[in-house]
Formats: structure tokens, C-alpha cells, sequence
């Protein structure tokens, strides 16, 4: 299979759909650690992989989103970061096999950086250390730090990934619609957020975990207007709605494949789900783009 | 002195202003309550408009409630001097499952300010945490916070939870958080709802009243 910056430069590239929803639908709880059935329960995250691997995803991401040493000491499990990470990559890479590649997921540690909040920034840049120097150790062959609300926090993610590894760098930011427009909670806008992921050395910048493909189709826009780099999008299927107790994802499989030539049309290279999206939404999208 | 300085000094999270600002107003006899009400509670809500409407982010939001925090380490003793004893005990924290702790923070600091004492739960807290926590310290009144469509449901059981364990006509259920309304609320049998911090002052104050 060849690397992800050749791939973009042959056609659209479909990656794959949520992680973290399915496993809460196959009975995960909602305050536990997801990234610990990468120990207990790998039979489930294989099934997920495989899932996406089917419906055509030419990429799949480890299940590692909240695998740093700070998120996990919340549940007291950063002790087994690193069988964390290597069961994450091993799962993702047998699905994947030879049909597609493997994406290390980096999420954001959950801290807020001083002066704001109360974390020193050299801890958060050494649980991103520690992180992707068990990645790197591992078979993966491109990096997506995703879901970051901090400009900055993903400055750090990146920059860790920068001292240890050479493989192709994916940033994603995640936006709410306000009045004044998109921004991330930190306040900052697409446009500043293309420009700093970029700076700070990702090859290929956007958006996740946005409410949408309405949105993400928005915010791939405003940074095209700035931005000369490839772009990405894997937004979630809608905005949750509450229904008998259960977060329920709007947007169809349907809605969601056609929703997404939109964002095509706005520039990104680079299409996926977040939140809601499901190995039957990859599926829409893979044969909507003729693929199966 | 003029308490609009320190006021402002809290809307632009200068911590060490306010902290001096505070001196100032101590120094200059002003009492405590109206240093709180006036300056640190009218800036916070201040702030929180601003936030609604966009014109500023988390960051200042966090930075003027660190500067309140600042003003409170200097306020608290004088408010508890000042015979402005605990007006009751409250249970707060973020349901299970969800880790956004601003918004229950800021409702803490204002109770606390208002003179009740607040047993800090942080995050993440489950349904038998806020229960046992209430039972073991007597405390009057169960304050949960929930920000994600995901988590909310987490309320309903710690009030069941306390139906079960008899608790529901002693221990009163105060709810909030930007996805929280009143609807919500009256659906799952929460004894009140609260928009913002300021309200879930009056509600606790109206519980206490009510006893
Ligand atoms: C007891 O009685 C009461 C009474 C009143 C009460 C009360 C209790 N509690 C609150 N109130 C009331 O008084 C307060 C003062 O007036 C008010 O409190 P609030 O908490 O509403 O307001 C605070 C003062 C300020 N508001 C906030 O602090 C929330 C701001 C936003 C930007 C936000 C933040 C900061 C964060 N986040 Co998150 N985050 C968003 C928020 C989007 C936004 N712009 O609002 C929201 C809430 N997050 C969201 C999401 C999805 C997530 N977040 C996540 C993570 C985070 C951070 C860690 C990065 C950070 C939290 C840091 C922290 N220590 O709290 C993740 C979940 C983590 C988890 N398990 O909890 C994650 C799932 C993202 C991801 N995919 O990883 C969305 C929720 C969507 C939904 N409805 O389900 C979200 C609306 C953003 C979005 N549009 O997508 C009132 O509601
Ligand atoms: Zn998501």
C-alpha cells in the first residue's frame, strides 16, 4: 500500500468512521476507559476495525485516542500506556492486513494549559512524548492527532510526534458554531487553526467532531481560503439528540454519504466520520465515490 | 474606593489586581459582602454574559474565575468572621462520565461565596458518590453538572438512587449545565434547575428557606 501523501495525490482518500460511539454501543459505559479494550475486550475493537476495513475505508485509526498518561492515570492505567498502544496498533494492523493503512490516533490529554487552566506545558508535552514514543515503536504508517480544541495542545502533540518520528503528520481540530461564527473553545477560528497546524509541522490539516457534514463542509471552506495544504474533514453524523436516555445521531448513512460530497466539493482530500458515523456511513460514501 | 475597578479587574482575569484591588476594598472598611456581591459576583456575571454572547472564550472565562478565586482566599475568612455562618451543606460535582468541571467550579465558588459549604465531588462522579457523600456528611442538598447530551442521563439515576434509598425528602436535587433545561429536569424528578451560578444560589437559598 502506498503512503498516505502519495495516496492524497492519486485520489480522494475515505478513512474510517467513529470508535469511540460503537464501542459504547457494544457496552462500553460512559466512564470508562475505551482505550482499555484494547486489553479487555479486543475480539469487540477488532470487530469495529474490520467493519470499516469491509466498507471500504482506505485508512483505519488504532483505538488509542485517549492513550496518554495523563488521560489514563485518571483510571489508573497509565502504568500500561505501552501495552495499550502496542494492542492498539496490533489490533488496527490485522484488520487492516494489506487493503489499507494504519492512522495512530492522538487525542487530547484533557488537561487546560496554564495560565488558564492549572497544567504546566512541559506535562502535557511529555505525556505526548511518552505516547508517541510507544507509537513510533509500533507498526503505524501516518499520525492523526484529532479532536484538539487548544491551538496549542496541538502544537505540543505535534511537535512530540516531530522529535521521534518521520511519518506523514493528519491534524484535526474540532469547532462549535456560535454567533460570531466557528471557533474552537479556545476562541480561535479555522482560518488561525489551518495556519498553526500547519506551522507546527502536519501535512494535512481540518476538522473533526464538528455537528455535521453541513458544518464540516463550512469550516473546510474558511480554511481553504487561507490554507494551501491538503484538507481533511471527519465529522460527526449531526448533533446528538436524546432519545429514551440514548444519544442519537441524526444524520443517516444516506444523508451523511451525500452531505459529504459537499465537503468534497469545498476542497478536502481526506473524508471520514467521527461521532455517530458507523461502518454503514463509510459504506454510503465508499460507493457514492464508486469505490464498491 | 471604587469596587468597579476590582470588578473589572475580574472581567479581564488580572489575578494580581484583583488580589490588591480586594486588599484595598478591606483596608477601606468595605464589608466583605458587598465586596463579593458587587465586585466579584457582578464581574463573574458580567463575564458569563460575554461568554453567551461569544465575545469571549474559555480562556477568560477561566482567567476571571481564577482571579475571583484570588479575591475569595482574602473574602472567606472575613465572610466567615462576619457571622455569615455555613448556610448549609451542598454536595457538588460533574456526573459520571463527563469531565467538564468549569461550569460546576464557578457554581461552587459562587455558593461558597453565599456562605454554604461545598463538598467538591471534582468529575466524573458517579451516582453512588453523590449519594454516599450526602448520607456521610448531612449534607441537604445534591448540585450535579452535566455538558454533554451523553452524560446527562447520569442525573436520573442518582435521583433514583436516592429514591431507593429513602433519601428523596431529606437530600433535594439541583441540576445544570448548557444541555440541561428545565423540561429535562421535570423528566427525570430533579428538585430544581438552574440556568447559571447565579440561580443556583437563589434555588439553594429558597431549599434552605424551605427546611
Ligand atoms: C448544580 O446546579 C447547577 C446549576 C447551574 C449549573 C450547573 C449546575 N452546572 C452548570 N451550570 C450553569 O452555570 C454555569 C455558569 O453560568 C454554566 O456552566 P457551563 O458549564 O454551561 O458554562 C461554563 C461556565 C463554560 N462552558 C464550558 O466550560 C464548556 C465549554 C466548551 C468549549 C467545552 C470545553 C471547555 C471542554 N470540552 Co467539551 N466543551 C464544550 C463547550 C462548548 C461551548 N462553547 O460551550 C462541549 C460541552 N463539549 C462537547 C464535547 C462533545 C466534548 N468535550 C470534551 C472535552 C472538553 C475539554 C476537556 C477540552 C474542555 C473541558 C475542560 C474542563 N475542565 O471543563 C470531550 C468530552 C470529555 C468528557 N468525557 O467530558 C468531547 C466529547 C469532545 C471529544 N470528542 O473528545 C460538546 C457537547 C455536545 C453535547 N451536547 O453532547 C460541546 C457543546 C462542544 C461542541 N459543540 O461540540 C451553566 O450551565
Ligand atoms: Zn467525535
Amino acid at each position: 500500500m502506498t503512503d498516505l501523501l502519495e495516496l492524497i495525490e492519486l485520489r480522494t482518500v475515505l478513512g474510517d468512521g467513529a470508535m469511540g460511539t460503537m464501542l459504547l454501543e457494544h457496552g462500553l459505559s460512559p466512564g470508562d476507559c475505551p482505550e482499555a479494550w484494547n486489553l479487555e475486550h479486543p475480539e469487540i475493537v477488532s470487530s469495529i476495525h474490520q467493519g470499516y476495513v469491509d466498507a471500504g475505508s482506505d485508512f483505519i485509526e488504532t483505538n488509542t485516542f485517549g492513550a496518554n498518561p495523563i488521560k489514563l492515570a485518571r483510571f489508573d492505567l497509565d502504568r500500561k500506556l505501552e501495552d495499550i498502544i502496542r494492542a492498539g496498533v496490533d489490533l488496527a494492523r490485522q484488520a487492516a492486513g494489506k487493503r489499507c493503512l494504519v492512522a495512530a490516533s492522538i487525542g487530547p490529554t484533557g488537561a487546560l494549559l496554564q495560565p488558564y487552566g492549572d497544567t504546566p506545558r512541559e506535562k502535557v508535552a511529555d505525556a505526548f512524548r511518552a505516547t508517541v514514543q510507544a507509537v513510533a515503536q509500533a507498526d503505524i504508517d501516518f499520525f492523526l492527532v484529532e479532536t484538539m480544541s487548544d491551538p496549542e495542545e496541538a502544537r505540543l502533540a505535534i511537535g512530540a510526534i516531530r522529535e521521534f518520528s518521520d511519518r506523514p503528520i493528519v491534524a484535526t481540530m474540532a469547532f462549535t458554531k456560535g454567533a460570531k461564527g466557528y471557533r474552537t473553545m479556545m476562541g480561535t477560528t479555522p482560518e488561525q487553526c489551518a495556519t498553526v497546524l500547519a506551522d507546527a509541522g502536519a501535512h494535512i490539516v481540518g476538522v473533526n467532531c464538528c455537528a455535521g457534514t453541513g458544518e464540516a463542509a463550512e469550516i473546510v471552506a474558511e480554511m481553504r481560503q487561507v490554507s494551501s495544504y491538503p484538507l481533511i474533514a471527519q465529522p460527526n453524523a449531526g448533533a446528538p439528540k436524546l432519545e429514551r436516555g440514548r444519544a442519537v445521531y441524526p444524520e443517516s448513512p444516506q444523508s451523511f454519504a451525500r452531505g459529504m460530497e459537499q465537503v468534497l466539493a469545498e476542497g478536502a482530500v481526506i473524508i471520514g466520520g467521527c461521532c455517530g458515523t458507523t461502518p454503514e456511513h463509510i459504506l454510503e460514501i465508499a460507493s457514492l465515490m464508486g469505490k464498491c | 474606593m471604587d469596587l468597579n475597578r476590582l470588578k473589572q479587574a475580574v472581567i479581564a482575569g488580572d489575578m494580581a489586581g484583583a488580589r490588591k484591588l480586594t486588599e484595598q476594598a478591606i483596608e477601606a472598611g468595605i464589608e466583605p459582602g458587598v465586596i463579593l456581591d458587587e465586585a466579584l459576583v457582578a464581574g463573574m456575571d458580567e463575564v458569563g454574559e460575554l461568554f453567551k454572547a461569544n465575545e469571549v472564550y474559555v480562556p477568560e472565562v477561566l482567567l476571571a474565575a481564577k482571579s475571583m478565586q484570588q479575591a475569595m482566599q482574602l473574602l472567606k475568612p472575613l465572610l466567615v468572621k462576619d457571622g455569615i455562618e455555613p448556610k448549609g451543606k451542598i454536595v457538588v460535582g460533574t456526573v459520571r462520565g463527563d469531565l467538564h468541571d468549569i461550569g460546576k467550579n464557578l457554581v461552587a465558588m459562587m455558593l461558597e461565596g453565599a456562605g454554604f459549604e461545598i463538598i467538591d465531588l471534582g468529575n466524573d462522579v458517579p451516582p453512588e458518590r453523590f449519594v454516599k457523600a450526602a448520607a456521610e456528611q448531612g449534607a441537604t442538598i445534591i448540585g450535579m453538572s452535566a455538558l454533554l447530551t451523553t452524560t446527562m442521563y447520569a442525573m436520573k439515576e442518582t435521583i433514583d438512587l436516592l429514591k431507593a434509598e429513602g433519601l428523596d425528602g431529606k437530600v433535594k436535587t439541583m441540576v445544570g449545565g448548557a444541555p440541561v433545561t428545565q423540561a429535562f429536569a421535570d423528566e427525570i424528578g430533579a428538585s430544581a434547575y438552574g440556568d447559571d451560578a447565579a440561580t443556583a444560589v437563589d434555588l439553594a437559598k429558597r431549599f434552605m428557606a424551605e427546611q
